[in-house]
């Protein structure tokens, strides 16, 4: 029963903790949507402006837009630990680490998703996608916003800070993230479309709840490593 | 009720980098009141061996015990004891001296302007680590680890950054933690280390393939 306590207590520091120093640097927090705007911004400038053509791949333009800007500002929660000597204290906290990876993962939903799963589906509005199909959205952002950040935080955490680690990270995560962009990206369009978006998105939910369940172990591991190391 | 006497033991470590054999076998054992003081040229293995001590760094042979069960099996127990200091602060930079100490698990306001103050930095409570110079960082990752109420300490080189009073303060809380009943190993490369704590120096390492040479306290 005290162990209980004392976890709980060490989780909720870790979240106040995390949140009071994203807090303390609102411009980085600003960063992965402002990008966002951006990239939603110059696909039409790019492409024809036509509205057929920009409903039709609004799904394909926010899915890639979530993906290349939650990834990097995810990195950095990592990256601060390692080099601040913060991630040999959460490996000596007497909290099971998996939990304190998951309390990790919970700062960068907060900190980084969330702005985007409000963002993308007005994105997706303005870029004339047909009204059912700006729900699903929304609902897929929700499922798969979190998995990216379980999946990012994962591999972040094994080669943050190593030598080409930069390199690596994309190429580890590109497998793992590529079901999530065809499935939500796949929901959204049936939805446009007029057929049933269900089973993608259940799909979705299905990477989510795997995500959630492998992901913090899966971070807790490459943290032990890399104490092993250093 | 238990009245287990609290023990750290390790024996037989060995850890190979490379080419290069660590510790050598190495053995020791800090009861309660009890310190020692690592010392040895750079790169013989102190930094390695407090971090296999506290279990973040796996030894190739040999065990660390607390209280006498391996430390991978009583980890929470092991780390609820445990106050870490590393050579990098682990300080959020981004965060008031007040606040990296006040946002810890358990830790009170008023207690954390008591911890500020110990270490004489209560004029920059509310200074961002960021700008505290290397020496204030060190202080308050001490004052952190003073607040922990941990009852054994690991600290990898404490007076690395600090001036004069600095030192001398943090031989007196080491003193004072020690004497009343902590247990402490700490590195040091300076001349002067605290006079109640046992003097354990590593031997330079070995390349590999030369004979093991048995060093340090056998266990009692």
């Amino acid at each position: 029963m005290r162990g209980e306590v004392s976890t709980a207590r060490e989780v909720l520091a870790l979240l106040r903790r995390d949140l009071a120093v994203l807090g303390a640097r609102p411009a980085d927090l600003a960063q992965p949507w402002v990008l966002f705007l951006i990239v939603c911004t110059l696909f039409p400038l790019g492409a024809s402006p036509s509205p057929a053509l920009l409903a039709e791949i609004a799904p394909a333009v926010i899915w890639v837009g979530v993906l290349l800007t939650l990834l990097p500002a995810v990195e950095p929660l990592v990256r601060a630990d390692l080099q601040d000597g913060t991630a040999d204290r959460l490996l000596l906290s007497p909290a099971p680490l998996p939990l304190l990876m998951l309390a990790k993962a919970t700062v960068a939903c907060i900190a980084v998703a969330l702005p985007l799963m409000l963002i993308a589906p007005v994105a997706g509005w303005l870029f004339g996608l047909p009204w059912p199909a700006v729900p699903v959205l929304a609902l897929c952002l929700l499922l798969g916003a979190p998995t990216l950040c379980l999946l990012g935080l994962a591999g972040a955490a094994l080669v943050v800070g190593l030598p080409r680690g930069g390199l690596l990270l994309p190429l580890l995560l590109l497998p793992l993230l590529v079901p999530v962009l065809i499935f939500a990206a796949g929901a959204v369009r049936a939805a446009a479309q007029g057929f049933p978006a269900e089973p993608a998105i259940r799909m979705l939910a299905a990477l989510a709840l795997l995500a959630l369940s492998l992901a913090p172990f899966a971070a807790a591991a490459a943290l032990r490593l890399r104490g092993q190391a250093g | 009720m238990r009245v287990a006497r609290e023990r750290l033991e390790a024996e037989g470590l060995t850890v190979e980098r490379g080419d290069r054999q660590l510790l050598h076998g190495l053995a020791l054992v800090v009861e309660s009141g009890q310190a020692i003081e690592l010392t040895g040229p750079n790169g013989c293995g102190k930094t390695t061996l407090l971090r296999v001590l506290a279990g973040l760094c796996l030894a190739d042979t040999g065990s660390v015990r607390w209280c006498g069960s391996p430390i991978a099996e009583v980890r929470p127990e092991w780390h609820a004891a445990l106050a870490w200091l590393g050579h990098l602060d682990g300080l959020k930079a981004e965060l008031t001296a007040f606040d990296n100490l006040a946002l810890e698990a358990g830790v009170s306001a008023p207690a954390a302007l008591h911890a500020l103050a110990q270490v004489g930095l209560a004029a920059a409570a509310e200074v961002e680590a960021g700008r505290l110079s290397a020496g204030q960082r060190r202080r308050l990752a001490l004052a952190r680890v003073l607040l922990s109420a941990r009852r054994i300490w690991l600290l990898d080189e404490p007076f690395t950054a600090l001036d004069v009073d600095g030192r001398a303060l943090v031989r007196r809380l080491m003193i004072e933690h020690v004497t009343a009943g902590g247990m402490l190993v700490y590195s040091n490369h300076h001349d002067e280390g605290i006079g109640l704590a046992r003097r354990l120096a590593l031997p330079p390492p070995i390349e590999i393939g030369a004979n093991p040479i048995e060093i340090g306290e056998q266990p009692t």
